[in-house]
C-alpha cells in the first residue's frame, strides 16, 4: 500500500483498507451482474478520505491524494445493460418456430427417402404429394404474398417444367452417382451435411428479417445430401420423386412460409405445428422411438430453449462506460472513398 | 524464493531501497509509440535516480541481441517472432528459460510488464511470480467487454493480474476499465499518467523559426499563408466586380466548390449553423446566396480574419477518428477562408483524406505530410494555432499534451481519459460526431483568433507533466510491491488464481503448477550459481554508490 504525504493518516490499517476494497470490488462486480444501473463501491473512500480539497477526476493537477486513492465517484460512469431489450417468452418462442419448421422439413425429407427405399410408398404417390404441395405453395405465394414465383405464370410454368425435366433426365445418373461409395459413408455424409444445413440456414428469411434468402452454403448442403441419398433408391422414378420433393422443401418452401408468417402469426404457428405433426407421422411407421425423439427435439427447440434464453437473461451484464470506443455516424459514401473500410484500424 | 534472493544482494543498503528492475514488453524501440516512449523515459529517470533498469523485448528485424542505449540502459532483444501487430506468439512456458537466466544474470529484484496486448509482458509477469519475484504491471490502453478478443484477453488478464503485486494505469478512466476487466481491488491499482518531455515541445522563439521549419516540411509558412489569404480575399472581391471566374487561387475557389459537397455530406443542423454564421457579425458581407450566386459567396467578407492553421497529427486509422476529420475539414474550409489544415501521419485512411481534399478542391489549403517522425512532431505542431484530435478511444492522449506544450489550443473528442488530461482553458471537448467536432473547432478558431500566449501555456504544461515525477510515483508503487504482505508460495498463489472463474480458475491453476514444476526443473538443470552475473554499467564516481563488478 503506498500512501502520499497527506494520505498517511488513513493508512494505519492497510490490511483493513485492502479487505474493504476487496469487498467493494466484489460489490461492483455484483452490481455489474445485476440489471439496474451501477451502484458504486463506497466503502474505500470512507476509509481513505483525508481532509482537504475535493478530489477531481483529472490528471493535470497534483492532488493531495495517493495514486491508488478510490473516490466515491469511482465507476460512477459505469452503465450496465443500457440498451439490452427485455425478452418476452412468447416472442422468443414464436421466433423459434422457423427453426422447428426447418427441422421438420429435414425430418420429412429423410422419412420420405426411407419410405421410398423400403418400398412402403410408391414414387407416384410422392410425386402426387409434391404436385399438391407445389400448387398449394404457389397459391399461397400468389394470393397471400402477392408474389408470383418466377415473375409471371408463364415463366413460372417454364421454370417448373425445366426443373422437373432436368431432374427426370438426370435421375439415372444421380442413382448411380454414389453407387461406388459405401452406404455407411453416404449416411454419415448426409447426416453431416444436414447438420451443416440446419446450422447455416437463414432463419431470418422466414421471419422477414432479411429480404432475400441468404445462405447458399446451407442450401447446397441440403441439395447435395438429397443427391447422396438418391443412390440408395431402388429405381430411377424413386430418385426423381425424392429429389423433387427435397428441392421443394429446401428451395421453395421458405418463400411460402415467409408469406404465411407475414400474413398471420396464428397461421404461422399452425403451419409449424402441422409441419411438425406431418414429419412425426412420416417418421412413426419407420420407428416410433425416432418419432418420439423428433417430438422431444421439437418441444426442446420451441419451448425449452426460449424459456432458457429468457431465464438466463438475468445473468446478462453488458458493461458500458467512458472507455468504450465511440461510434461516430459517418456517411457511407465517405467510407467507400476511404477504401480502408470501417474497422480498418486495430 | 531462492532465485530471487540469489543475485540481488546490494553491497550497502542505500537510504531509499535500490531497485533492480526488468521492464518487459513486446513494444520497444525501434518500434515507436506511446508504450515504447513510456518505457524508455521511465527507465531513463529511474537510471538517473540510481536504480538499475534492464529492458526485455522481442527482436525487431536486425535489431537483435543485447544493446545499450543512453546512460547504460541495457536492452535484451530476445529471439522471438512477432505474429500480429508486433505482439509475439503467446506460449505457456516459452520465455521462461531465457527470462530466468536474464533475471539471475542481471540480479533483478522486480519485474515490470507493460501493456495488455503484449504476450511477452503477460508471460514474463506470470513467470516472474512463479520464480518468486515481485511483479508490477502497467496497462496502457482501454478494452471493451463485448467482443470475443476482449473477452479472451480480459479472462487472461484476470488470471494473470490476480497475482501481480501492483498495477499501474495511465488515467483514471483506464483504471476503472482495468479494475472491472481484471476484477482487482481498486486499492492495488494506481494512476500514474504519462508525461511529456516539455523541452522537446517548446513554442517557437519567433516567426522566422516557424518559417524555417515550414520550409523543412515543404509547406507554406504562416506568413506565406497570410499572403495567400490576403490575395484570395482581394481576388474574390475584385472577381465579384469584374464577374470573372476566380480561377487563380485554390483558396478562393474552395469555398464555392466545397459547398456542393457540404450539402451532400452534412446534416441539416450543420447547414442551419452555416446560415447563422454567414449572417453573424463576424462576417462583414452579410448573408449571401450560397452555391448558385457566383463568386461573392463563402469568402466574400471584406476581412477574412487572421490567418490560422489547424494541425492534426496521428496515425491515419479508423480509431483515430479520421472519418470525422474528413467530414469536418471541407466544412471548416468553406466557412473560414482564413483557415488551413496541416495533417501529419500515415495509415490506411490517408486515401480517404486525399479523396475528400481532391473532391472539395482544397489542395492549397490542406497539407498532408505523410508519416512524421516523433522528433519532427514539434516542427509540425508549431505551424498551427489549433490542434485537433478526433480519436474514438484513448487511454491517455500523449499527442494533445505535446500540442498543448507547444502552445496550441487543443480540440478533442470526449473519449476515454482525454477529459482528464488538460485543463478546460487548453482543451475544448466535443462529442465524437461531425457536428460536435465542427462546433468545438469553430469555437477554438474564434479563441485562437483572439490571440493566446503559447509561452505561458508551455510553462503550465511543463509543470503538469514531468517524467521525473512519473518515475518518483512509479518508485512508490515499486516500494509497495516489494513490501506486499501476500505470500509468494505456490499454494497461496493458487488460492488467489482459482477465483479467476469456474472453468478458467482451475485451468489456470493447472498452468501455474506446470510452470512451477518447469521452474524447479530449470533450477536443477542450470542452478542459479552457475549463471554468470553481468557487470553493472559503471556510474560516474561520486554520483551514486559505486556498484561492484561481478
Amino acid at each position: 500500500m503506498q500512501r502520499s504525504r497527506r494520505g498517511a493518516a488513513a493508512s494505519a490499517h492497510p490490511g483493513d483498507v485492502g479487505a474493504a476494497t476487496e469487498a467493494a470490488t466484489a460489490a461492483a462486480v455484483t452490481a455489474a451482474r445485476g440489471t439496474a444501473a451501477a451502484t458504486l463501491p463506497r466503502a474505500p473512500s470512507a476509509a481513505a478520505q483525508p481532509a482537504g480539497p475535493v478530489w477531481e477526476k483529472v490528471l493535470w493537477r497534483r492532488q493531495p491524494y495517493p495514486d491508488n486513492y478510490t473516490d466515491p465517484t469511482f465507476l460512477q460512469a459505469l452503465v450496465v445493460n443500457a440498451d439490452v431489450p427485455r425478452r418476452a417468452f412468447a416472442r422468443v418462442a414464436l421466433g423459434s418456430a422457423a427453426v422447428t419448421q426447418q427441422l421438420s422439413a429435414v425430418a420429412a425429407a429423410l422419412a420420405v427417402a426411407a419410405h421410398l427405399r423400403l418400398g412402403a410408398v410408391s414414387a407416384g404417390s410422392v410425386l402426387a404429394l409434391s404436385a399438391g404441395m407445389l400448387l398449394f405453395g404457389y397459391a399461397i405465394c400468389c394470393f397471400v404474398g402477392g408474389h408470383v414465383l418466377g415473375g409471371s405464370l408463364r415463366r413460372g410454368l417454364r421454370q417448373v417444367t425445366l426443373l422437373t425435366g432436368g431432374v427426370y433426365l438426370l435421375a439415372p445418373m444421380l442413382r448411380t452417382l454414389t453407387k461406388t461409395v459405401s452406404e455407411d459413408s453416404v449416411v454419415a455424409m448426409t447426416a453431416g451435411l444436414l447438420v451443416l444445413h440446419l446450422y447455416l440456414h437463414d432463419y431470418n428469411f422466414v421471419n422477414s428479417v432479411t429480404d432475400k434468402p441468404t445462405g447458399a452454403v446451407s442450401l447446397s448442403a441440403a441439395v447435395f445430401s438429397s443427391v447422396l441419398i438418391a443412390s440408395c433408391m431402388p429405381s430411377e422414378m424413386d430418385v426423381f420423386a425424392h429429389v423433387l420433393f427435397c428441392l421443394q422443401l429446401y428451395l421453395l418452401s421458405p418463400f411460402m412460409r415467409r408469406y404465411v408468417r407475414a400474413a398471420s402469426l396464428g397461421a404461422h404457428a399452425g403451419l409449424t405445428a402441422a409441419m411438425a405433426a406431418a414429419a412425426a407421422a412420416l417418421l412413426a411407421p419407420l420407428s416410433p422411438a425416432l418419432a418420439c425423439v423428433f417430438g422431444g427435439l421439437v418441444l426442446f427447440v420451441s419451448l425449452a430453449c426460449p424459456w432458457w434464453l429468457v431465464h438466463i437473461h438475468k445473468f446478462k451484464a453488458k458493461i458500458n462506460g467512458p472507455w468504450d470506443e465511440a461510434v461516430p455516424q459517418v456517411p457511407t459514401h465517405l467510407m467507400e472513398a476511404g477504401g480502408g473500410g470501417g474497422g480498418g484500424g486495430q | 524464493m531462492a532465485a530471487a534472493g540469489a543475485g540481488a544482494a546490494p553491497a550497502s543498503p542505500p537510504p531509499a531501497l535500490r531497485h533492480r528492475i526488468l521492464m518487459v514488453s513486446d513494444f520497444f524501440f525501434p518500434n515507436f509509440g506511446g508504450v515504447e516512449n513510456h518505457i524508455y523515459q521511465l527507465a531513463q529517470c529511474l537510471l538517473a535516480a540510481g536504480h538499475k533498469v534492464v529492458v526485455m523485448t522481442h527482436a525487431y528485424g536486425d535489431c537483435t541481441g543485447v544493446r545499450y542505449l543512453t546512460n547504460g540502459l541495457k536492452v535484451y532483444y530476445i529471439p522471438r517472432r512477432p505474429i500480429y501487430a508486433q505482439s509475439t506468439m503467446p506460449t505457456l512456458a516459452g520465455a521462461m528459460r531465457l527470462l530466468r537466466v536474464l533475471l539471475v544474470r542481471e540480479r533483478v529484484t522486480l519485474v515490470h510488464a507493460h501493456q495488455a496486448f503484449s504476450a511477452l509482458g503477460i508471460e514474463a509477469l506470470v513467470h516472474a511470480r512463479t520464480m518468486g519475484y515481485k511483479a508490477v504491471f502497467t496497462d496502457h490502453s482501454l478494452f471493451g467487454f463485448a467482443d470475443a478478443s476482449s473477452i479472451a484477453t480480459n479472462k487472461l488478464l484476470k488470471a494473470a493480474l490476480a497475482d501481480a503485486n501492483a498495477v499501474i494505469c495511465v488515467s483514471h478512466t483506464s483504471r476503472e476499465n482495468t479494475v472491472l476487466r481484471a476484477c482487482l481491488p481498486p486499492a492495488r491499482v494506481s494512476v500514474i499518467p504519462n508525461a511529456v518531455d516539455a523541452s522537446d515541445f517548446e513554442p517557437a522563439r519567433d516567426e522566422s523559426e516557424v518559417a524555417k521549419l515550414a520550409a523543412g516540411l515543404g509547406i507554406p509558412s504562416p506568413q506565406e499563408w497570410a499572403q495567400q489569404v490576403e490575395t484570395a480575399a482581394a481576388e474574390a472581391k475584385g472577381g465579384a466586380s469584374l464577374s470573372s471566374r476566380g480561377d487563380g487561387d485554390a483558396a478562393a475557389v474552395a469555398p464555392r466548390r466545397s459547398s456542393r459537397l457540404r450539402r451532400r455530406v452534412a446534416g441539416g443542423s450543420v447547414q442551419e449553423g452555416e446560415e447563422e454564421h454567414a449572417g453573424g457579425p463576424a462576417n462583414g458581407a452579410g448573408p449571401t446566396g450560397r452555391g448558385g450566386s457566383g463568386d461573392a459567396d463563402g469568402s466574400g467578407d471584406a476581412r477574412p480574419g487572421p490567418p490560422l492553421t489547424v494541425v492534426a497529427l496521428s496515425r491515419l486509422v479508423y480509431r483515430k477518428g479520421v472519418d470525422l476529420l474528413a467530414l469536418v475539414i471541407p466544412e471548416v474550409c468553406a466557412r473560414h477562408a482564413n483557415v488551413r489544415f496541416v495533417i501529419g501521419g500515415d495509415g490506411p485512411k490517408r486515401r480517404l483524406l486525399e479523396e475528400v481534399v481532391r473532391r472539395a478542391g482544397l489542395e492549397g489549403r490542406v497539407s498532408l505530410l505523410g508519416a512524421v517522425p516523433h522528433e519532427r512532431a514539434r516542427d509540425v505542431l508549431l505551424q498551427g494555432q489549433v490542434f485537433v484530435n478526433a480519436s474514438l478511444t484513448e487511454a491517455f492522449c500523449m499527442a494533445i499534451v505535446e500540442a498543448a506544450s507547444a502552445g496550441l489550443l487543443v480540440v478533442s473528442t470526449r473519449v476515454g481519459g482525454v477529459p482528464e488530461v488538460l485543463p478546460p482553458d487548453m482543451l475544448l471537448l466535443c462529442e465524437p460526431s461531425a457536428e460536435g467536432l465542427l462546433a468545438a473547432l469553430e469555437e477554438a478558431l474564434a479563441l485562437a483568433a483572439a490571440g493566446r500566449d503559447p509561452r505561458a501555456q508551455h510553462e503550465r504544461v511543463r509543470a503538469m507533466y514531468d517524467w521525473n515525477d512519473v518515475a518518483a510515483r512509479t518508485l512508490r508503487v515499486y516500494d509497495a510491491a516489494m513490501s506486499d504482505p501476500r505470500p509468494d508460495g505456490l499454494l497461496p498463489r493458487l488460492r488467489r488464481c482459482v477465483h479467476a472463474g469456474p472453468w478458467a480458475g482451475p485451468l489456470w491453476c493447472c498452468v501455474l503448477v506446470l510452470l512451477h514444476w518447469w521452474w524447479r526443473l530449470l533450477e536443477w538443470w542450470t542452478p542459479a550459481e552457475g549463471i554468470e552475473r553481468a557487470p553493472d554499467w559503471p556510474r560516474p564516481p561520486g554520483s551514486l554508490s559505486q556498484t561492484r563488478l561481478a
